[in-house]
C-alpha cells in the first residue's frame, strides 16, 4: 500500500469512528427514545422447513410494516433481526445467544419448527428473555420455561385425536413412520400412548433421519407386518410427499393417518392420489372468518400466492403474535417480567386465528379438529 | 418376499453411492486427496438438469446432456480457479481437502442463492411398479440400476483400453515417471475432474428425477460416496461399485433387524471397521508408501 492510501484509510477509519460515536450518544431531540425497538425472531430460513419459515417471514413482515405505518411502539419503530434457526436446536441455540448478547433484545418471536423453540428456551429463560413461538407444537414447550410463550397449540392433542379416530375405524393395528426431530417424535409418542391404551397395537415404529430421502427399506417393513393403518409424521410436507409416494410405489394402499401437512396446497396437488382418504387433526382454524380472510387477502395480494407448503393457520398466528408483542411492548416497554405477567394474562382475545386465551403454561388454548381429504378437498371428518 | 425387497432397496440405493465412489476414487487416484468437489458437481448436475427441463422446458434428453456440460464446465472452472493455483504452490493434501470442502459449500450457497431452500422436483407421475416375486421397484429404478451398472462397464474398458485411461493410470501410480514417458500429466488430471465430474452429474441428474432436489442435497452424498469408495478400496474402478452395493445393501437389510434410526449410523460402522481392519477396502492392496509408512 503507498503513502496516500494509508492517509485516505486512516481518514475514513477516524471518521467512521467520530460518526459512530455521534450516533451512538446523541440525546434524542425531545429527550423521548426514538431509536427503533428491535425485535428479535427466530425460523428456518434455510434447509426444507424454510418453506414454512419464508412464509412466517411474510406475514411478521406484514404485521411489522402495518404497525411502524401505524406510528410504532410510541412512536418507535420496530425492527425486526432475523436469525435463520434452520429448523434445529443447535442453530436456535446460537441464534438466540446472538440475539440476545449481541443485539440486546428483550423479546424473540420464534422457533417456528418445535425445535428451535426448545433449543432457543433456555437460553432465553436464562437471560429472562421473552420467546414466543407463532408455530411450535411440541408437547415438550409446556414445561419449557416462564419466559417461553406461544399463541400454537400443544400437538398433544393431535396425536391423541387421530389416534382415537383410527381406533373408531377399527384399525387396531397400526405402523407408524415419524421423522427423527423433536417434534414429530413427541407427537408420534402422544400418538402411541393413546393408540395403546385404547386397546390398539402398533405392530412397527420406525423413524428417518431428516437428511434423508430414501424411506423404502422403513416401508418395508411397516408393509410386512400387514397393518390396518398408516402413520405417518414429517416435519415438512417435502418429505411428507416423498414419503406418500414411496408408500404408494412399493403398492401399499392402507389406511392413511397423519397430521395438517395433509392439506397443504403442495400436497394436494402433487399427491392428488395419494392423499386421498387420509385422516389427519389440524389446529380448529376458520379461513372464512372476516379478519381471517382479509389477512390472506392482504397475503396474496402481495406475494401472489400463499405459500403451498403452509396451511394458512400459520399466517394467521405468526401475524397475531407480532401484534400481541406490540401490545405487549406499549404497556410495558421492554421490562420483560411485566411483558411476562402481561401475556398470562391474556384472554379471549380476538384475532385473526381466533380467540387466543393464554394459559397459566404460556400455552395458546385451542383445539385440534379431526379433518379428511376427499375428492382433493379438506373437510370435516 | 421382504428379504428381496430389501436387497433390491440396496441395489438402488447403492448404485448411486457407487456411482459417486467412483467419482471420489478417479480423483483421488490423481491427486492424492479426499477431493470433495464431487459433492457439488453433483448437485450442480441436478439443479441444471431441473433448471434446463422444467424451467426452460427443453426437451428431456437434450436438456440433460445440457446439464452435463455445465457440471463439465463447473468442473473445469473449480479445478483452473483453486486446485490449480494450490497445487503450483505444492499445497499439502490438507490444505486442498479443506479448499474443496470450500468449494464444496460455496456452490451449494450459489445454488441456495439462485433456487432458494426449498425442495424441487421434476414431477414425474408416481408409477406403479413392477413386482418381482413380491418385490417391487419402479420403472425408473430398473433405469437407475442399469445406467449405473453400464457406467461401470464403460469405465472398466476405457481405464484398460483407451490411451487416456492408461494415462490416468499411469499418473496415478507415479507422477514423474508418467512425466517422463511423455504424458502431459498436467492435461490428464484435468481430464480426471471431468470424467469425474460427469459421472457424479449422472449420479445427481437420478437421484433428482427418482427423489426430489435441494440445495444440501451433496452432503450426505458426499458421506456416503467416500464411505463406499474407501471400504471399496480408493483408487480403483471395480472396487466402487463392490463398496456402493456394499454399503447399501447392509444398511437396508442391517435397518431390517436393527431400529431404523440406526440406518446411517450402519455405513459409519462398516467404514470404522474398514479402516481398523482392512484399511486398503475389499480390493484393494497395500502400496509401498503405506506400508513403509
Amino acid at each position: 500500500m503507498d503513502k496516500s492510501a494509508k492517509w485516505v484509510l486512516s481518514i475514513v477509519v477516524l471518521l467512521l469512528i467520530v460518526v459512530g460515536l455521534f450516533v451512538a450518544f446523541s440525546p434524542s431531540p425531545e429527550g423521548k427514545e426514538t431509536r427503533p425497538i428491535k425485535l428479535g425472531a427466530i425460523m428456518p430460513l434455510s434447509g426444507d422447513a424454510a418453506a414454512y419459515g419464508i412464509p412466517i417471514q411474510q406475514a411478521t413482515d406484514l404485521a411489522i410494516k402495518e404497525i411502524n405505518a401505524a406510528g410504532g411502539v410510541d412512536g418507535r419503530m420496530i425492527k425486526v433481526v432475523y436469525e435463520n434457526g434452520a429448523c434445529a436446536g443447535k442453530e436456535a441455540t446460537s441464534a438466540a445467544q446472538k440475539l440476545i448478547n449481541v443485539d440486546k433484545i428483550k423479546v424473540i418471536l420464534g422457533g417456528l419448527c418445535s425445535g428451535e423453540t426448545l433449543g432457543a428456551a433456555p437460553v432465553a429463560e436464562e437471560n429472562k428473555v421473552i420467546l414466543f413461538s407463532p408455530g411450535s407444537g411440541s408437547p415438550d414447550i409446556t414445561k419449557s420455561g416462564d419466559y417461553i410463550f406461544r399463541n400454537f397449540p400443544s400437538d398433544a392433542t393431535s396425536g391423541g385425536k387421530v389416534a382415537q379416530a383410527a381406533i373408531d375405524n377399527g384399525h387396531k393395528k397400526v405402523a407408524i413412520i415419524a421423522e427423527q426431530t423433536e417434534y414429530a417424535q413427541a407427537v408420534k409418542e402422544v400418538f402411541k400412548t393413546t393408540f395403546e391404551a385404547a386397546g390398539g397395537e402398533i405392530l412397527t415404529d420406525e423413524s428417518y433421519a431428516s437428511d434423508s430421502s430414501d424411506f423404502r427399506t422403513q416401508l418395508t417393513k411397516m408393509k410386512a407386518t400387514n397393518p390396518d393403518g398408516l402413520y405417518v409424521l414429517s416435519q415438512t410436507p417435502a418429505k411428507y410427499g416423498l414419503v406418500l409416494k414411496q408408500i404408494s410405489e412399493l403398492g401399499m394402499n392402507q389406511q392413511i393417518y397423519s397430521n395438517e401437512f395433509s392439506a397443504a396446497e403442495d400436497i394436494l396437488k402433487d399427491y392428488k392420489e395419494e392423499i386421498e382418504g387420509a385422516i389427519y387433526a389440524e389446529p380448529s382454524f376458520d379461513d372464512k372468518a372476516p379478519k381471517a380472510k382479509e389477512l390472506l387477502d392482504k397475503i396474496l395480494a402481495e406475494h401472489g400466492e400463499l405459500s403451498g407448503a403452509l396451511p394458512p393457520v400459520y399466517f394467521a398466528t405468526a401475524y397475531d403474535a407480532v401484534y400481541l408483542l406490540k401490545d405487549a411492548l406499549v404497556e410495558c416497554g421492554e421490562d420483560t417480567d411485566c411483558i411476562k405477567k402481561f401475556l398470562y394474562g391474556v384472554t379471549d382475545r380476538a384475532g385473526t386465528a381466533g380467540m387466543l386465551t393464554i394459559d397459566e403454561n404460556g400455552d395458546a388454548s385451542f383445539s385440534y379438529v379431526l379433518r379428511t381429504i376427499k375428492d382433493g378437498k379438506a373437510m370435516d371428518v | 418376499m421382504a428379504l428381496l425387497q430389501l436387497l433390491l432397496n440396496g441395489i438402488i440405493a447403492g448404485s448411486i453411492y457407487a456411482l459417486i465412489a467412483a467419482s471420489f476414487s478417479l480423483i483421488f487416484n490423481i491427486v492424492k486427496f479426499m477431493d470433495l468437489s464431487p459433492g457439488a458437481t453433483f448437485v450442480v448436475a441436478a439443479f441444471s438438469a431441473y433448471s434446463f427441463h422444467i424451467l426452460l422446458s427443453i426437451p428431456f434428453i437434450l436438456a440433460i446432456l445440457l446439464a452435463l456440460v455445465v457440471t463439465v464446465i463447473t468442473a473445469l472452472l473449480i479445478n483452473l480457479l483453486v486446485y490449480k493455483p494450490l497445487r503450483k504452490r505444492g499445497a499439502d493434501p490438507f490444505t486442498l481437502l479443506l479448499s474443496s470442502f470450500g468449494v464444496f459449500l460455496t456452490v451449494t450457497g450459489i445454488i441456495l442463492l439462485i433456487f432458494g431452500a426449498e425442495i424441487h422436483t421434476f414431477g414425474l407421475p408416481i408409477a406403479k411398479g413392477y413386482d418381482l416375486f413380491g418385490a417391487i421397484i419402479t420403472p425408473l429404478q430398473v433405469w437407475l440400476v442399469i445406467i449405473s451398472v453400464l457406467l461401470f462397464v464403460v469405465l472398466f474398458f476405457f481405464m484398460k483400453t483407451t490411451k487416456l485411461g492408461k494415462a490416468m493410470r499411469a499418473v496415478a501410480d507415479e507422477k514423474q515417471v508418467a512425466a517422463t514417458l511423455g504424458i502431459n500429466v498436467e492435461k490428464t488430471t484435468t481430464k480426471t475432474f471431468v470424467i469425474s465430474a460427469i459421472l457424479a452429474g449422472i449420479a445427481g441428474i437420478l437421484v433428482g428425477l427418482e427423489q426430489n432436489i435441494e440445495h444440501n442435497m451433496g452432503f450426505a452424498v458426499i458421506l456416503k460416496g467416500i464411505t463406499a469408495s474407501v471400504v471399496g478400496g480408493i483408487g480403483n474402478v471395480s472396487a466402487a461399485l463392490l463398496g456402493g452395493f456394499l454399503i447399501g445393501i447392509v444398511e437396508n437389510v442391517g435397518i431390517w433387524y436393527l431400529p431404523s434410526g440406526y440406518k446411517d449410523g450402519i455405513a459409519f460402522v462398516i467404514l470404522i471397521l474398514f479402516l481398523l481392519l482392512r484399511p486398503q477396502g475389499i480390493l484393494g492392496t497395500r502400496t509401498r508408501e503405506e506400508t513403509s509408512g
